[in-house]
């Protein structure tokens, strides 16, 4: 599990990526498509960050922008020590085989003109970690039998294996490298289920053999919850929740996860759990709402909601949530540890006074309502 | 959840999948496909079949048609001038001619290594074929460029003459002359009737400066096949190369050689190559071919940019970016074969396409006058109006253009996934 006195592996600071709208002819900058829109969170060695939200959140985006598959618009990736974000294309290309990915798509993500041999091995012989061909091949059998498939598969096509397996070589793949992190894209999403199932064992399997770090973006609840340590949930480019998957399971705090939480189906038939349902459709991320991105649909609005974003504040000192309903007991109850002063999760936007008192006006009448 | 039931079968199944495919089945790999696919074509067989045939009487030209004895024996003295002479530069001028009289020892040891690599290595033919055939032209132009420069000369012998004298002399020759005596440049066999209509000697007949028009289109499909491998070779190099980096980068490198593309495209490719032919003052046939292929790349480039935009997205390029590649490795190693398949189709039309323009180019006069091109033959049969000179390699030029098309459109079928069956 998480090692809280080394260094974090990764360190994402104020992430943004932004894709931008022409118009016209003299292709005019109209407008910003707000993907990813300032996400932060830490990850410490040997942990599982559970990414999920709903389809067109940004979840896909933040892992691809980490290692600037697609080129964030500003932030920090600090890995390993260094900013990603700074690195030349040489020293990033040496990054790169610490954090590896592994796609959703077991069809698309292999080349169909590469034998297993070379879809593994290839990365091997570019980056000198074995001299020649044999040697290749010696290795690829032994990540093949390390991934559960038969060494005999050298020679083959990508067309000629069931999604499953196709999987694991893309697994065999990302590990080959020995990475430190890997990021899983909805890698098991294309996949059924009891082949879901033996896929995820495998990841965990080589978590504590190779002491691999996952991001782990899923929009399936009950997969992340089995896999990860820690949760971020999403909504429209921001992290709305972050923390301990048992505290988000058992204590979600933001109406959005409480929601998801809620259609989360339950193996037993005489249980009956309150579904909230969301009303509309997820706003467009060209033009947000102002205030709370959730506002518009969120059960529990209040007036404030509507005008003001949201600080990211603190449930506990492992549980943040970015919500107006939210007590921020980070003052009272925490304090501001020194160490943690510069440290982006501990936002220091926090709300004006007079939007404060504004505030506990609001959230006083609603109780006297309801 | 709903998944820790299933996590306890989860031994059960990894037993299950374990047994799928124990075996090594039979590797199929995508040029089987292709090639089971083309098979069933009958047109397509035929043309493919022709241009062997073509390529076959190219390359063994010399033996088909030739003023010189493939062996004279003469007092148990036996002499083989057809073979000392075909890397003699005073006899076959043309850099073409010493090229596929290189091949006539070439072609064989290809087959041989091939039929061995199959028969007996049992190597799937499509996994090791690109670069055997990478390698042969490769050994082909070294030899030929060595030839070359060697400058082999022999003063010019008249067997005929020879032979004729020995047999006035008495004595017993025995002779083996090739299937049509003449050789293509050989002038004034009957002084006093140029062009002859077809007689018993030369079955179609002599031109205007009485060379022997069989002979000269024999030569002539050398010529064809050369102008179609080197301009459509260097028009898709120049085309891959460009539209691999406007598809791949994107951005201003896409608009800059889009631009390029569109401009190149406004010109008539015809008139275009007209223009700059007339410009160029020495005749020659490589600058036939490398007008071609200077001029007739936007195409290719054009579908090579299609093809990159859509397989950049793809997570297997993403995979290769994350896994620290190169982008030369992307481009070429991972993008450009699986890019390849349209690419082979459109150069197949452009051999076609190609012998047609070098023929009108010839036809107009604008061709290389020492070349026995078949459109060279055909504008002396306009001159003239002898029926001879316009049918013959009118019809050949049909059928070359014919067969070309046959196998691009065969390849095409064999090529869609839709059309499998």
């Amino acid at each position: 599990m998480s090692d809280e006195n080394q260094p974090p592996i990764l360190e994402v600071k104020n992430l943004r990526k932004f894709f931008p709208v022409y118009k016209g002819i003299f292709s005019k900058h109209v407008a910003d498509v707000r993907a990813v829109d300032n996400v932060s969170f830490v990850l410490n060695q040997g942990e599982t960050l559970g990414l999920v939200g709903e389809s067109g959140c940004g979840k896909t985006t933040v892992g691809r922008s980490l290692s600037r598959l697609l080129e964030p618009t500003s932030g920090e990736v600090m890995f390993q020590g260094k900013d990603l974000i700074k690195l030349s294309s040489k020293e990033l290309r040496k990054a790169r085989r610490d954090l590896q990915f592994i796609f959703q798509d077991p069809y698309s993500s292999l080349n169909p003109r590469k034998t297993v041999s070379d879809l593994i091995g290839e990365a091997l012989l570019f980056h000198g970690l074995v001299a020649n061909e044999e040697q290749k091949d010696e290795r690829v059998r032994e990540l093949l039998v390390k991934v559960g498939l038969s060494a005999s598969y050298l020679n083959r096509y990508p067309h000629e294996f069931s999604g499953g397996q196709r999987q694991r070589i893309g697994i065999a793949r990302a590990i080959a490298l020995n990475p430190k992190l890997i990021v899983c894209d909805e890698s098991v999403s294309a996949l059924d289920v009891s082949v879901q199932a033996q896929v995820l064992n495998l990841l965990m399997d080589l978590k504590d053999e190779m002491g691999l770090s996952y991001i782990f973006i899923a929009h399936d609840l009950s997969v992340v919850k089995h896999i990860s340590d820690k949760i971020a949930v999403m909504y429209l480019g921001q992290i709305v929740e972050f923390g301990y998957t048992q505290d988000i399971f058992k204590n979600p705090k933001h109406p959005y996860t409480k929601a998801l939480l809620s259609a989360l189906p339950v193996p037993d038939p005489t249980s009956k759990s309150k579904r909230i349902l969301l009303q509309g459709d997820v706003p467009t991320p060209i033009n947000p709402p102002p205030g709370c991105y959730f506002s518009t649909r969120c059960p529990e609005v209040l007036p404030i909601c509507t005008e003001i974003p949201s600080p990211m504040k603190w449930v506990s000192s492992s549980h943040h949530c970015k919500c107006h309903l939210v007590n921020d007991r980070r003052e009272i109850n925490f304090g501001f540890p020194d160490d943690m002063k510069d440290d982006r999760r501990a936002s220091q936007e926090t709300l004006s006074v007079s939007d404060q008192e504004k505030l506990l006006k609001q959230k006083e009448s609603k109780e006297e309502n309801g | 959840m709903s998944n820790i039931k299933v996590l306890e079968q989860d031994e059960f199944l990894k037993k299950i999948s374990s047994q799928e495919i124990e075996e090594d089945s039979q590797k199929v790999e995508y040029w089987d496909i292709v090639w089971a696919q083309f098979k069933k074509n009958k047109l397509a067989m035929f043309g493919l079949y022709s241009i062997l045939a073509i390529v076959l009487i190219a390359i063994y030209a010399p033996f088909i048609s030739l003023n010189k004895p493939i062996y004279v024996v003469c007092n148990g003295e036996w002499d083989f001038p057809l073979f000392a002479s075909l890397f003699d530069q005073n006899f076959f001028q043309n850099g073409v001619d010493l090229f596929f009289n290189l091949q006539i020892f070439l072609l064989p040891l290809f087959l041989l290594l091939i039929f061995v690599k199959v028969f007996v290595m049992m190597d799937p033919f499509f996994r090791f074929f690109p670069k055997f055939l990478a390698i042969y032209f490769g050994l082909s132009i070294v030899g030929f460029l060595l030839i070359y420069q060697g400058g082999h000369q022999v003063p010019y012998k008249d067997w005929t003459e020879i032979i004729q004298k020995k047999r006035m002399n008495g004595q017993i020759v025995d002779v083996l002359m090739p299937f049509n005596i003449y050789s293509y440049r050989q002038p004034n066999v009957n002084p006093g009737m140029n062009p002859a209509p077809p007689n018993s000697k030369q079955i179609l007949g002599t031109d205007t400066e009485g060379r022997d028009v069989f002979a000269r289109m024999i030569y002539g499909t050398r010529i064809s096949l050369t102008i179609g491998l080197i301009a459509v070779s260097m028009y898709i190099s120049i085309g891959i190369v460009l539209g691999a980096l406007a598809g791949f980068f994107g951005g201003v490198t896409d608009i800059v050689i889009s631009r390029l593309i569109e401009i190149m495209l406004c010109f008539p490719t015809f008139f275009l190559i007209l223009t700059l032919l007339a410009m160029v003052n020495t005749r020659s046939i490589f600058y036939v071919m490398i007008i071609i292929g200077f001029t007739r790349w936007p195409e290719v480039a054009r579908l090579v940019r299609a093809e990159f935009f859509k397989l950049k997205s793809m997570d297997y390029v993403q995979a290769a970016i994350a896994l620290g590649f190169t982008k030369g490795r992307i481009i070429f190693g991972h993008v450009l074969p699986n890019a390849l398949g349209p690419v082979i189709v459109t150069a197949v039309f452009g051999v076609a396409s190609s012998i047609l323009i070098e023929s009108s180019l010839s036809f107009l006069g604008l061709g290389d006058a020492s070349a026995p091109s078949w459109g060279e033959i055909l504008s002396q049969g306009r001159a003239q109006f002898k029926l001879w000179l316009i049918l013959t390699p009118g019809l050949a030029i049909f059928f070359m253009v014919s067969i070309f098309n046959l196998v691009g459109e065969g390849l095409q079928d064999a090529m869609d996934p839709k059309q499998r069956r």
